[in-house]
């Protein structure tokens, strides 16, 4: 490797006109971070009772939890599975994340998108009776 | 109160192909401006850096045990979900959110300067043909400036910068590194030819200099060490590049190469006095050539044995150890001036401590007057 150019193009709009700024960049990524371990299996069990697996563009996918953000507000709800209630805020980030994409195929790096914010967990989880 | 709820997915096998990287204010600044970016590295097991036009960043990997999802908003196909009764007061999802990527780092960048590598590069020393044999026989790195631009983790303005001053040259196409004598000899001679041609100094050009350099240099078909690329190594060396085009010679550093020269033809093998290794420094240069000799800007190249009288030192002979290092300065000279002593030990005081304070460490400090003096604990 001597040297690798990360390619920007797809963000020279962003840079051109980029006052608003939300949760969701513009290009429609979000950042979730939970303090902690979210375990789910690796491959969809044999008897999905609870019809939390599911295919999406040939991937096994699963739904986790819920989320609930109120507008106006910088408080998150999150409900991981049945039982764990999680509370967190909206963080605007210090210092921007860029989202780089290696394409080992090509040997190309594409800065995708620049994340300023993040939606955070730093508690232990809540019990929902 | 508005509510916003979203059902959140994951992929079970996340993408490893993303990764996140903190974008300083300055690395921000030069992606706004549109500037190339580029990861480099010396070799495939050597840190990565990060290069803008003019600034280098080592990248260094912070990893860390959080969940990290990047997740975008995504419409599931022939999903029926049930959601648990416990999410009832949230109401149903409005969107839907699929995490693709897991993260457990992130790339963390610092500004460093820009190093390149050239312990590897062969030698040119004026002579064509033993370039040749030694470049067919050893193996020594045989690269293009490009190529070798490409792979040393440093910007392309740093570059341009370092290249010249290290005597960084291309000779048969191959990068290499004028040695010092060649430089001493092209050096004269660019200045000789300079003033015999009435050049101003404050205003050189390139081909300039190449021509009045080449005039009366030997016969057509006869080879001739001082090429157009040596010309511009010696001109990168010792002159500042203006944005117009033009070169603006530096005395103080040709006064001090011609320094460090004196030192080692007069004063390598035996200490002399200050004032005779003065006559003898300004004797080396061209007849006509004015500038100012400084003789502290040779300070890191000599000591003074009994005090007083100089003589030559070479810094790559000391130790790498701290320790080790000032007990050797220590064994040739009892006691230093501070000033004397500092290029000497500079690189040791990696936390940036005010020198006075560092030396403390491994030596003892006793103020003279303005003087600093350092002598064994």
């Amino acid at each position: 490797m001597p040297s690798v150019e990360i390619s920007v193009s797809q963000l020279k709009s962003l840079f051109e006109n980029s006052e608003t700024v939300s949760i969701p960049t513009r290009l429609g990524n979000t950042l979730l971070e939970i303090q902690g371990e979210l375990e789910y299996p690796l491959v969809p069990p044999a008897n999905d009772v609870g019809k939390k697996f599911g295919v999406h563009n040939n991937e096994n996918i699963v739904q986790f939890g819920l989320l609930q953000l109120e507008e106006g507000s910088t408080q998150a709800t999150m409900l991981v599975g049945e039982k764990q209630r999680l509370l967190g805020s909206v963080v605007k980030l210090e210092t921007p994340l860029g989202l780089l994409k290696f394409e080992h195929s090509t040997g190309l790096v594409k800065l995708q998108d620049v994340i300023r914010y993040k939606i955070t967990f730093k508690d232990r989880p809540l019990p929902i009776m | 109160m508005v509510l916003n709820t979203s059902a959140l997915f994951a992929k079970l096998e996340t993408s490893t192909d993303y990764k996140l990287l903190s974008l300083t204010p300055d690395l921000l600044a030069a992606i706004e401006r549109n500037e190339k970016l580029e990861f480099k590295a010396a070799r495939a097991e050597e840190a990565v850096v990060l290069c803008s036009k003019d600034k280098t960043w080592l990248v260094k990997q912070k990893n860390h045990s959080n969940t990290v999802l990047l997740m975008e908003e995504f419409a599931p196909e022939d999903f029926s979900m049930d959601f648990p009764p416990s999410a009832a007061p949230y109401g149903q999802p409005l969107s839907f959110h699929l995490g693709y990527s897991k993260q457990n780092h992130e790339l963390e960048p610092r500004l460093t300067s820009g190093e390149v590598d050239i312990s590897l590069l062969p030698v040119f020393s004026g002579n064509e043909q033993k370039f040749k044999e030694f470049v067919s026989t050893t193996k020594c790195v045989k690269k293009t400036v490009a190529e070798l631009r490409d792979c040393s983790p440093c910007s392309a303005l740093e570059f341009e910068r370092i290249w010249p001053s290290y005597g960084g040259c291309v000779v048969q196409n191959i990068a290499c590194i004028l040695s010092r004598d060649f430089i001493s000899r092209a050096l004269h001679i660019t200045l000789m030819s300079c003033m015999a041609e009435s050049l101003n100094f404050e205003r050189l050009t390139l081909k300039e200099v190449f021509v009045a350099v080449n005039k009366d240099m030997g016969d057509e078909g006869e080879f001739n060490p001082f090429s157009f690329e040596v010309i511009r190594t010696i001109l990168g060396k010792f002159s500042e590049s203006c944005d117009n085009g033009f070169f603006i010679l530096q005395r103080k550093a040709v006064a001090r190469w011609y320094g460090i020269d004196a030192l080692t033809k007069c004063a390598s093998r035996t200490m002399i006095p200050q004032e005779e290794f003065m006559i003898k420094w300004k004797s080396l240069f061209p007849p006509y050539f004015s500038c100012d000799l400084d003789f502290n800007a040779l300070r890191g190249h000599f000591y003074r044995p009994l005090g007083s009288n100089i003589q030559y030192f070479s810094k790559a002979a000391l130790p790498d150890n701290p320790k080790d290092r000032f007990d050797y300065l220590f064994k040739m000279q009892s006691t230093w001036d501070l000033d004397d002593m500092v290029p000497f030990i500079q690189e040791l005081n990696s936390k940036g401590v005010k020198m006075d304070s560092f030396v403390m460490k491994y030596a003892r400090r006793k103020r003279h007057g303005k003087r600093t003096l350092i002598s064994a604990r």
